[in-house]
C-alpha cells in the first residue's frame, strides 16, 4: 500500500501561456504550483501536474492528447485517461474555462428556461464516456474540483490566489465554522433558508433577510468562515438579489465582498449563476471569483439557472446543503462535493428533468483537497503501535474512495430518471387535471412535458416487482415581464392516471 | 545540475517580513529571495556545519510574487518539503502568513540541506 495519496493537476500548457504569457508562466505560475507541491508532500498527499496537450506526458500514460484546447470531448477523453493511468485520490482541474472547458450536457429543462446548455465539471467527475447527456452521469466516483482563475484575465493573480490558498490552508476546528456563521436569504424563500439553515449549522438565528438587509455587511458577517446565499443571480451579473414581492433589492455584490471574506472561508450559493466564471472583460469579476480571490477554501454554485421548490426542499437546496454539511463534518472540498452529487441522486431518484439539470449545473471551486475542516479523530487515537497517525489517515482515505466508488456504480443500477418522451400520449382527462394544476399556481401558458419513468436494472426490476411504475409530467410556464424568477415548474407524479403528487419548482 | 523556484504564497507588497535561511550541505547552495521590484537575498554557502546562517534580514515587501530561486549545481535533484500558514487573529481576520522550506539535495533523504523559515505581518514593530 502507497503510504501517499495521489493528487493530480490537470491544465493545458499551451492555453495557460496564452492567456497568461510565458513570462508570467514561468515566473508566477509553474513556480506557484512548485510551492503546492512542496506543501502537499508535508501532508503526505504526491502531487504531479500533468499537460494533456503534452504529447510526450499523455504517452507515457497511454492517454489522448488534448490537440484543441476548447474541444470538450478531447479534454474529457483526456482526463479520463489521466484519472485511469494514475488512480488519484484527488484531481484537480487548473483554470478557468478557457484553459479546460466545461461539458456542455443538454439542459433537460430547456423547454422552459431556454438555455440549451448546462456548462459542467460533473463529467470529469464520472468514469462514464464522453456524452452530451446528463442521464449517462448520474453515477459520479471521482473527488475532482477546479482551481478557477478569472475568465479571459491576463493576470495570474485570480489563478494565483487560489493556489496560494491551497498551499496555506491548515484546518481549524469545526466549530470556528459553525459559529458564528452567514447565511442569506431572499426573504420570499426564508421558510426553506430557515430549514437549510438549520440543517447545517442547526439553528437559523443568525439567518439575513433581503429585504431589508444588505448589501453593506458588517466585517464580523463578512469575516464568518461559512456563507450560506439563497438568492436571485443573473447571468454574468456581480451581485445577488433579494426578493419581497416584485422588488428585488442588491443582497450582496462582489464589489463590497472583495477583500471582505476570511481566508480558508466555505461558501455555497442557491443563486442562478452562482457558479458562473463569465469573462468579466475589465468590469467587476462575479461574486464566485471574488470569494476565491478573497482566500475562500470552496465555493459551490451553479452555472445557469437554478431552481428550488416554493414550498419545502429540493434541487438547489438539498445539493448546497448537502455539500456544506460534509465539509462542516471534515470532508474535503472535492469529496464533499461527490458525496453531494451522490446523495442529490440517492435522494430524488426517480430523478426529473430539473433534479438532473441540477445535478449537472453545481460544480465546485478550490482544490480537490482543500480541507478546511478538522476531521474527527481517526483511528491512529485507539493506539495501534507501530502505525503512524499519517498510515492510518491515509488508509481511511483509500477507504472512504473504495466506498464511494461503490456508491457511485451502485447509483447508475438503482436510480430512476424520468425522460421527455415526446411521442407519449396523455389522455384528455388527464391533460385538463394538469393545466387545471396548473392554472391553480398561477403558471401562465403552461406547457406539458411528460417523462416516464426509466433507469438502471436494479431500478427496473425493483419498479416491475413494486408496480409503482410513474410517470412525471413537468407543466411549465414563463412570466416574462418578471426580472428575476420568471420561469416556474410545476412536477406533478402520475401513477395509473392517479395524480399521486405535485410540487411548484420557480428559478432562482 | 538542479534548480527550483518557489513562490512565496501571500506575501504581498507592503507587508513587512523577516527571514532565516540555514544550510548544512556539502554542496554548495546558491539562495535568491527576489520579487518584480527587488532582490533581498542572493546568497552563497557550501558547508556541513550550520552555523552561520546563510541569510538573516527583514524588509517591506517592495513588489509581487516575492518568490525563492534555489540552484545547487552539484545536485541531480531538488527535493521540497513545505509549509505556508496564515496568522489569523481571533476573529478570523489575517495578520500574517508564514512560510517554511526543507530541501533534500541528495539522497539521505534528512531535508536539512537548506532550511529557510520567513514570515510576514501586516504591522511591523
Amino acid at each position: 500500500m502507497p503510504n501517499v495519496s495521489i493528487k493530480v493537476i490537470v491544465s493545458n500548457k499551451g492555453a495557460l501561456i496564452n492567456l497568461y504569457g510565458l513570462n508570467n508562466f514561468n515566473q508566477v505560475i509553474d513556480p506557484s504550483l512548485t510551492t503546492l507541491i512542496g506543501t502537499d508532500q508535508g501532508r503526505f498527499i504526491q502531487t504531479r501536474i500533468v499537460y494533456p496537450d503534452d504529447a510526450a506526458t499523455m504517452n507515457t500514460l497511454n492517454a489522448p492528447v488534448v490537440a484543441n484546447p476548447a474541444d470538450e470531448r478531447q479534454n474529457k477523453a483526456a482526463i479520463d485517461g489521466v484519472y485511469n493511468a494514475l488512480n488519484p485520490d484527488y484531481l484537480d482541474i487548473l483554470g478557468a474555462i478557457d484553459i479546460i472547458p466545461m461539458q456542455s450536457l443538454i439542459n433537460p429543462a430547456a423547454a422552459n428556461d431556454g438555455e440549451a446548455t448546462v456548462p459542467s465539471d460533473l463529467p470529469y467527475a464520472c468514469a462514464q464516456a464522453y456524452s452530451t447527456s446528463v442521464n449517462d452521469f448520474i453515477g459520479p466516483t471521482r473527488v475532482i474540483a477546479r482551481i478557477a482563475g478569472i475568465t479571459g484575465d491576463a493576470s495570474p493573480a485570480s489563478l494565483v490566489a487560489s493556489i496560494n490558498t491551497a498551499c496555506s490552508l491548515q484546518a481549524r476546528p469545526a466549530a470556528k465554522y459553525q459559529n458564528p456563521y452567514f447565511a442569506l436569504s431572499a426573504a420570499v424563500w426564508q421558510g426553506s433558508s430557515r430549514t437549510s439553515t438549520t440543517n447545517i449549522f442547526g439553528n437559523a438565528n443568525a439567518l439575513q433577510l433581503s429585504p431589508p438587509s444588505g448589501p453593506n455587511w458588517t466585517n464580523p458577517q463578512m469575516l464568518s468562515l461559512t456563507h450560506f446565499v439563497n438568492c436571485h443571480g443573473g447571468d454574468h451579473d456581480p451581485q445577488w438579489y433579494g426578493q419581497n414581492g416584485g422588488g428585488f433589492p442588491v443582497a450582496e455584490s462582489a464589489q463590497l465582498v472583495a477583500g471582505k471574506t476570511a481566508h480558508g472561508g466555505i461558501a455555497a450559493a442557491e443563486c442562478c449563476y452562482g457558479g458562473q466564471l463569465y469573462a468579466p472583460n475589465g468590469g467587476q469579476a462575479g461574486l464566485c471569483n471574488t470569494y476565491l480571490m478573497n482566500g475562500a477554501a470552496a465555493f459551490c454554485g451553479s452555472t445557469n439557472i437554478a431552481y428550488g421548490p416554493a414550498n419545502g426542499q429540493g434541487n438547489a437546496d438539498l445539493i448546497t446543503q448537502y455539500f456544506l454539511i460534509d465539509l462542516l463534518n471534515g470532508a474535503s472540498a472535492g469529496r464533499a462535493m461527490l458525496q453531494a452529487r451522490q446523495k442529490l441522486v440517492q435522494t430524488t431518484s426517480p430523478m426529473n428533468i430539473y433534479d438532473l439539470k441540477t445535478l449537472a449545473q453545481f460544480n465546485v471551486f478550490g482544490s480537490s483537497s482543500n480541507t478546511p475542516v478538522q476531521m474527527a479523530a481517526h483511528l491512529a487515537a485507539k493506539g495501534i503501535t507501530g502505525t503512524s497517525d499519517a498510515e492510518v489517515a491515509i488508509a481511511e482515505r483509500k477507504d472512504r474512495r473504495r466506498q464511494l466508488m461503490v456508491r457511485g456504480l451502485e447509483l447508475l443500477t438503482s436510480t430512476g430518471i424520468a425522460e421527455h418522451d415526446p411521442n407519449h400520449r396523455l389522455s384528455e382527462a388527464l391533460r385538463n387535471r394538469l393545466l387545471a394544476l396548473a392554472d391553480e399556481h398561477g403558471i401562465p401558458g403552461a406547457g406539458i412535458q411528460s417523462c416516464p419513468v426509466v433507469g438502471g436494472s436494479n431500478f427496473l426490476l425493483a419498479h416491475s416487482l413494486t408496480q409503482a411504475s410513474d410517470t412525471i409530467h413537468v407543466v411549465h410556464g414563463t412570466k416574462p415581464e418578471a426580472t428575476f424568477g420568471k420561469y416556474m415548474a410545476l412536477i406533478v407524479r402520475e401513477r395509473g392516471g392517479i395524480v399521486i403528487s405535485s410540487e411548484l419548482l420557480l428559478s432562482k | 545540475m538542479a534548480t527550483k523556484t518557489f513562490l512565496v504564497p501571500n506575501f504581498s507588497a507592503g507587508l513587512f517580513m523577516c527571514w532565516d535561511m540555514y544550510t548544512q550541505a556539502g554542496y554548495r547552495i546558491n539562495v535568491t529571495l527576489k520579487d518584480s521590484a527587488t532582490t533581498y537575498v542572493n546568497a552563497s554557502k557550501q558547508s556541513t556545519s550550520i552555523m552561520p546562517a546563510l541569510a538573516e534580514g527583514n524588509s517591506n515587501i517592495n513588489g509581487s510574487n516575492l518568490q525563492i530561486i534555489v540552484d545547487i549545481p552539484q545536485s541531480s535533484s531538488i527535493q521540497p518539503s513545505l509549509n505556508a500558514y496564515t496568522i489569523a487573529r481571533p476573529d478570523g481576520s489575517i495578520a500574517g502568513y508564514g512560510f517554511n522550506l526543507n530541501i533534500e539535495d541528495a539522497t539521505d533523504q534528512d531535508y536539512n540541506d537548506l532550511y529557510i523559515s520567513m514570515t510576514a505581518w501586516k504591522s511591523k514593530g
